[in-house]
């Protein structure tokens, strides 16, 4: 028996189809063992930010990738660039005269660090701190 | 930079001025880094969100007031009077910044009083803060 060419044609086509077929219900049907992690956005690196120079102005720094440059636009205008927010400010523990002044002002600092640690902690998930 | 010392002051304030060649000497001392910001009426201090939550009386801000100020009066004016009563101190303010391999971290210790009997201990507790620090994060 002598089959034709598009005897043979139409048939790679078809199991190949079935094939695809079979393969994608088997997937939809297996149970994941192991649930994948969220993946966290890492924070920007390059581009413009939006930040606020020591004098109190706002102003746009534009970090750049391979050249390394780094620029600083005074916003006195609204310039219409879309520009990242700095993520993570400093920790910061706050304290006025009279706690610096007093003698358990040490202490106060640790118990402050070991908060601010521990919110950091809890904030980050996975314990960056 | 690993360790610095910034100082927030206002030209006008007595109180700065008291704590300038102090802490100078100290930085000088431990050999750290040791800057002066003068922060004008606009300027955001290391407390504060915006220039408009300084501690001014209501009635100053009624007359000298920048137009972020008069807008926030009406909501922050019991606030003011508090503070005002208090006599909370705006300057200054003393910034100590320090990295520690992970990320920067930030004391910002606020006011100054030099004729008060806690001044001596508050110096000498900047002092002995300062060099832990410094050991900590030199290694030395």
């Amino acid at each position: 028996m002598v089959y034709s060419v598009f005897y043979y044609a139409s048939e790679a086509i078809t199991r190949a189809f079935i094939g695809l077929i079979l393969k994608v219900a088997e997937r939809m049907r297996r149970r994941r063992m192991v649930e994948e992690k969220p993946k966290r956005k890492m924070p920007p690196s390059r581009g413009f930010f939006r930040t606020v120079n020591p004098a109190g102005i706002a102003e746009y720094t534009w970090v750049g990738g391979a050249t390394n440059l780094k620029v600083s636009i005074p916003g006195f205008i609204r310039l219409p660039i879309p520009a990242h927010e700095v993520e993570k400010p400093p920790t910061r523990l706050y304290f006025t005269f009279a706690e610096a002044a007093s003698k358990d002002w040490f202490k106060e600092i640790e118990w402050l660090a070991e908060q601010a640690e521990k919110a950091a902690k809890e904030e980050g998930g996975s314990g960056a701190t | 930079m690993l360790l610095e010392v910034i100082l927030e002051d206002d030209v006008n304030c007595p109180r700065c001025e008291k704590l300038l060649p102090v802490l100078r000497r100290i930085c000088d001392e431990l050999n750290i880094p040791f800057t002066v910001k003068h922060l004008g009426n606009r300027a955001v201090a290391a407390y504060e969100k915006d220039s408009a939550s300084r501690t001014f009386s209501p009635k100053w801000i009624g007359k000298w007031g920048l137009r972020e100020h008069k807008k926030k009066l009406k909501r922050l004016s019991p606030v003011l009077a508090y503070l005002q009563r208090i006599g909370a101190q705006t300057f200054p303010n003393v910034i100590i910044r320090w990295h520690d391999g992970i990320r920067t971290k930030e004391i910002v210790i606020r006011g100054f009083s030099p004729d008060s009997s806690e001044a001596r201990r508050y110096i000498s507790n900047l002092y002995v803060l300062l060099k832990t620090l410094k050991r900590v994060v030199y290694r030395r």
